[in-house]
Formats: structure tokens, sequence, C-alpha cells
């Protein structure tokens, strides 16, 4: 953080990388030449994306339901635009019918293998890559903003 | 009677081979935390930064929040034992 405001003029590619970042997460920052964090950033919130997809398959994207979790997990970019996309092809009709002791059909609205802890990690584990994501894409515009867009060069305090 | 759909691995990839995981669900917090931190220490640190500074740091944070959590559990498992054991009180 030693480099002053010396760059404060804007550029166009810097509000594209910003764009970038939040369709692919972490691709922001190596577009600016930041390859080491942008890697990092991008491995690990692909792998808690993927690993709440794991968990809880395609309902872990449950946007009819669970609407502000959707709007954590939008900010992940691509991977939750992809899931939104295809999970009203994979899950057409999410409801399961029951015979209850008494007889009587019984219209659940999940399936009866539902298993409601898991599917609140899955949801969590995406909806939290979105925030983390969130938090990608503010370190790189405070970057931006304040001009200071250097960090392949390393100031001699921050070797250490 | 019940309905029950077929397995497809998109729909049910984890949860379908392994049904007790639902009894260990919170071990899915452990990655999170440290996908959590990992992140939270990259964008901290200064982007010269070695990435093995940036991994030593998550480690330390992460063993931080572990203990810190055995500790608050430890203490409040005490606090129900005495409670209800000791103090008679309605905790259950």
């Amino acid at each position: 953080m030693a480099a002053t405001t010396a760059n404060s003029q804007s550029n166009p590619k810097e509000y594209v990388a910003l764009v970038l970042g939040w369709l692919v997460p972490g691709a922001g920052h190596i577009m600016l030449g930041d390859r080491k964090r942008g890697i990092i950033f991008m491995v690990f919130i692909h792998l808690l994306f993927f690993a709440g997809l794991l968990l809880g398959g395609i309902r872990a994207l449950d946007r009819p339901r669970q609407q502000l979790w959707d709007y954590a997990q939008m900010v992940a970019g691509w991977p939750s635009l992809v899931g939104n996309m295809v999970r009203p092809q994979v899950i057409k009709e999410d409801v399961a019918v029951i015979r209850k002791p008494d007889g009587k059909l019984q219209k659940l609205h999940h399936p009866p293998d539902f298993a409601p802890q898991v599917q609140e990690v899955a949801t969590t584990f995406c909806g939290v890559a979105g925030m983390l994501n969130l938090l990608v894409l503010v370190d790189l515009f405070m970057w931006i903003a304040a001009g200071e867009w250097a960090p392949v060069t390393p100031s001699p305090g921050d070797a250490t | 009677m019940t309905t029950a759909t077929p397995w497809i691995p998109f729909i049910d990839p984890l949860y379908a081979v392994v049904p007790h995981l639902s009894q260990w669900w919170f071990l899915g917090l452990f990655p999170m935390l440290v996908a959590i931190l990992v992140v939270y220490r990259t964008v901290r640190l200064p982007p010269s930064s070695s990435l093995k500074k940036i991994f030593i740091s998550s480690f330390w944070a992460f063993l931080i929040c572990v203990v810190a959590v055995a500790v608050i559990c430890l203490g409040l498992l005490l606090f129900y034992h005495v409670a209800s054991r000791h103090l008679s009180l309605p905790l259950g």
C-alpha cells in the first residue's frame, strides 16, 4: 500500500476488470496483473461454490424458496447464472406425493429424501462464495478508485 | 406409497451416496471456514505478499477460530451441565 495516488486517471480496462471479476471470481485481479491473488480467489471461491453443489445438488440454488440466499449467490457470477438457468431444466416439478397413515395423499414441496441440514449447508456454501466474491470485488474497486493499481510492484516494507 | 425420484447425480450428488451425511453436516463448516479465511487474509495482506505468507496467516487464523469455538462449546457444555444437574435450572 506504499503507492500513492499517482495514477488517478480512470482507465476503462479497470472497470471491465470489475465486471469480469463479478462474472468469473478472481478474473478481475488476473486481468489487471495481480495473477497470484487472482488465482487464489478464483480457486477458493469456485471450490466453495462447487462444494455447495456437490453437497446439495442443484437444489442448493433455490431461487423460489430462498430468495435472499439467491441474491448472495448471484454475486458469485457465472456458476450461479448457469445454475439458475439449468435448474428449471433438471427439476421440472420439485414435489413428491406420499400416502399418509390414514390413507390420504399428501403433496410435499420437497422430495422424500430431502435432508434439511445438508441442503442448508449447501445453500450457505454457495451464498458465502458469492459474499466472498463481493469482498474480492470491493478489494478490486478500492485499488482502482485509489489509483493505486500497481499490485505486481512489491514495496520494501511488504517483503517481510 | 412414495413417488421417490430416481437418483440423478446432478440433483443428489453426495447425499444420495452418503445418506448419513446429514448427521455430519457440521463438518462442512470447516472447508467453508478455510475458504473464508484464505480469501479474507489474501484481501487483507498486501498484494506483494508471498503465497507462503498468505497460507501461514490463514492457517493461524483457522487455528484461532477452531480453538475459540472449542473453548466456547466446552464452556457452554459445562454451563448446561452445572445449571441442569447442580442448580436444577430447567434447561432441558
